[in-house]
């Protein structure tokens, strides 16, 4: 071969190698796009990414479902969606959102404490995916038009907005007798403001941008008994990422827990006080026992992840070894 | 007749005896109109950047007019924070450069800094001056100064507080920007002038600082536990000077337990009263004063400011994640 022609081969392997050092992208679900507190995650993370040597490239998606099918067509490296999307992908950690699991801040954070240790690194993993962090998005509630409605039988026959991909939602309806009424994420505020559903369920970090005093009118109220934690979920994609990027992910989304909540919380203070309702002691079993069959049922089903389920109950018993689930229950 | 000498005679005589009444009228929209404004709508910013405007307007007046004299003291004063803003950069600066092992940069931010607070320690110093032309100094043994109204003790108290202001900064560049010498004695007897439950607990909180600072100020006192009560006061009527004083205090003597305490309190505040609002540039004030007492801990340990939202923490102590004493609960569920 000639002097040029090794010259011309030693130049393309160069530029070849520089392409691969590309950025990855990472594809942001957030509703108010790069302004949203997701994106502001992100943008941490992309910082802290790059000390360990990852080169993020950050695309907002206000539509989840297209930042989903984008992560499936691999035009993203990995995603920030909600546990309930991400369910799809098989991760077991999407059932942290598992309804009724886990009902207040400090069991989520202690369960994603756990999750992030190395022990616990098989559950964060399938053949082609990767948990590479969670991050609380808030506790998800009950509106109600009206506030009488508190035992499981007042939900009997009322309209329920129940967003199409969320099987567990649709359990839980169809267990309390009352009707779905198919919505999603951009539709089913509208639903609930104007009257064509009874009943939603939101964070209570979407009770100001979505208006839902319109809907809760002066009769109405927030059931303060949170249906489960929703969290956004990183999604990486294994042959994008190494396991040993996603395991540090995971223990720095876990280190921010504090923070990242504490902007949830700032949101949820926007709840007018009237408008919470407080379950009566026997409600919150009835509850309890309610969403312990529905997440039974969904894990039998194969939506829900029996160990992490198994974990879930251990961390709630952990907090409060009086729960009557703790001395044996189906989970 | 050449009628040019008559008019400019004229014109001379009337500008010079309309300045008083310029003076006045100037020094009187200030005082009565733009400074509670400023001090009300909180923008620490904007009220430094009016300072800046306004000084040479108002203090033009200051020879002719009482009132021109007094709202000087505020539009110094404003015009201070704006250097001392610039201050506080150049100085994080010097330190991310230093930890990044940049000494060209670092020395250069260094001399920048303190160019700057010449700048600052100047202004600070011409707020509390222009409060001695225009109330007197206490003297040793001495009656305090009559101010008549709100807007009086005001000045006052923040006359006094350049004057502390001014002694760290000129101290800082070694004492070439004035002489700030006697600023120590005036202010420890000031101080005590002003009803200090009525001003937030800043008055004193102003005394204790200048005894922290000098060597054998404390004269018998306690200043850590005066600042402790301060800040509390401070803290519970929502304009928190006096926590500010103490952060700052605590930072210039070395004690971080002291400063994270102080820090702690100031975030623990509760919602502050309706009537707290009129001073909400006060409040914002301290609050600058403070985070930027957190940015000096964070930039020296990590190389950056810190992070947004997370006043409070420390480099050192960021670890969220439960301990591993609930690492058995994982026990038997992800296999071998």
């Amino acid at each position: 071969m000639s002097p040029t022609k090794i010259l011309s081969l030693g130049v393309c392997l160069s530029l070849a190698s520089t392409a691969f050092a590309q950025d990855k992208n990472l594809c942001v679900y957030d509703p108010a796009g790069a302004a949203g507190t997701v994106f502001q995650i992100a943008q941490e993370f992309q910082i802290e990414a790059k000390a360990k040597g990852e080169s993020l490239k950050l695309i907002p998606y206000t539509d989840e479902a297209t930042a989903a099918a984008d992560l499936t067509a691999g035009q993203c490296d990995a995603a920030m969606l909600t546990g309930v999307r991400a369910r799809q992908y098989g991760l077991p950690t999407a059932t942290i959102e598992a309804m009724g699991a886990l009902t207040t801040y400090p069991l989520l954070r202690t369960t994603i404490s756990l999750l992030a240790k190395e022990k616990a690194a098989s559950l964060s993993l399938t053949d082609s995916y990767a948990n590479a962090g969670i991050y609380p998005a808030g506790s998800v509630y009950l509106y109600v038009r009206d506030r009488s409605w508190t035992q499981k039988s007042d939900l009997a026959g009322k309209r329920i907005a129940t967003l199409d991909f969320d099987e567990a939602s649709k359990t839980m309806v169809d267990t309390v007798g009352a009707s779905k009424v198919p919505a999603d994420i951009g539709t089913f505020a509208g639903m609930f403001n104007n009257g064509a559903v009874d009943i939603c369920y939101a964070p209570a970090t979407a009770y100001s941008p979505l208006e839902l005093y319109r809907g809760l009118t002066s009769g109405g109220g927030v059931i303060k008994f949170p249906l489960g934690q929703l969290t956004i979920q990183v999604v990486a994609r294994r042959d994008r990422f190494d396991d040993t990027f996603t395991a540090w992910a995971r223990t720095y989304a876990a280190g921010k827990f504090s923070s990242s909540l504490s902007a949830v919380q700032r949101t949820e203070a926007e709840v007018d006080d009237k408008y919470w309702v407080t379950l009566p002691e026997e409600s919150t079993s009835s509850y309890d026992s309610l969403f312990q069959g529905v997440r039974v049922k969904l894990r039998d089903a194969g939506v829900y992840n029996g160990t992490i389920l198994k974990l879930m109950r251990r961390v709630r018993c952990q907090a409060d070894a009086a729960r009557a689930e703790c001395a044996s229950s189906p989970e | 007749m050449n009628i040019k000498i008559p008019l400019l005679l004229w014109a001379t005589s009337l500008s010079v005896g309309c300045a008083p009444v310029i003076g006045n009228a100037t020094g009187g929209l200030t005082t009565n109109r733009v400074i509670p404004q400023a001090v009300l709508y909180g923008d620490v910013t904007m009220a430094c950047a009016m300072g800046e405007a306004l000084s040479p307007l108002i203090t033009s007046f200051e020879e002719e007019s009482k009132k021109a004299r007094k709202s000087s003291i505020i539009a110094y004063l404003a015009s201070a924070i704006c250097a001392e803003q610039r201050v506080q950069e150049t100085e994080l600066g010097r330190l991310r450069a230093l930890h990044g092992g940049d000494v060209a940069s670092a020395k250069d931010q260094h001399a920048l800094e303190k160019r700057q607070r010449m700048v600052a320690a100047g202004r600070y110093l011409s707020a509390f001056e222009q409060t001695l032309v225009s109330y007197g100094a206490v003297e040793e043994g001495g009656a305090c100064p009559k101010l008549r109204n709100d807007d009086e003790e005001f000045q006052y108290l923040m006359g006094m507080s350049a004057g502390v202001l001014a002694v760290l900064h000129n101290n800082a560049v070694g004492n070439q920007a004035g002489d700030t010498s006697s600023v120590p004695g005036v202010v420890l007897r000031g101080a005590p002038c002003l009803d200090s439950d009525k001003w937030w607990g800043a008055p004193l909180a102003l005394e204790s600082a200048i005894r922290a600072l000098l060597p054998g100020g404390s004269q018998g006192t306690d200043p850590w536990a005066s600042f402790e009560e301060t800040a509390r006061q401070g803290n519970a009527a929502g304009v928190r000077l006096a926590s500010a004083f103490y952060v700052q205090s605590a930072a210039t003597m070395g004690d971080r337990q002291a400063l994270e305490a102080a820090i702690a309190g100031f975030l623990a505040a509760e919602s502050p009263p309706e009537d707290a609002s009129r001073w909400q540039m006060l409040d914002n004030y301290a609050e600058a004063l403070i985070v930027h007492q957190s940015d000096l801990i964070w930039t020296n340990e990590t190389g950056h400011r810190t992070p947004f939202d997370a006043l409070g923490t420390y480099p050192d102590t960021v670890q969220d994640t439960e301990p591993d004493e609930f690492v058995d609960l994982l026990d038997d569920l992800t296999g071998p």
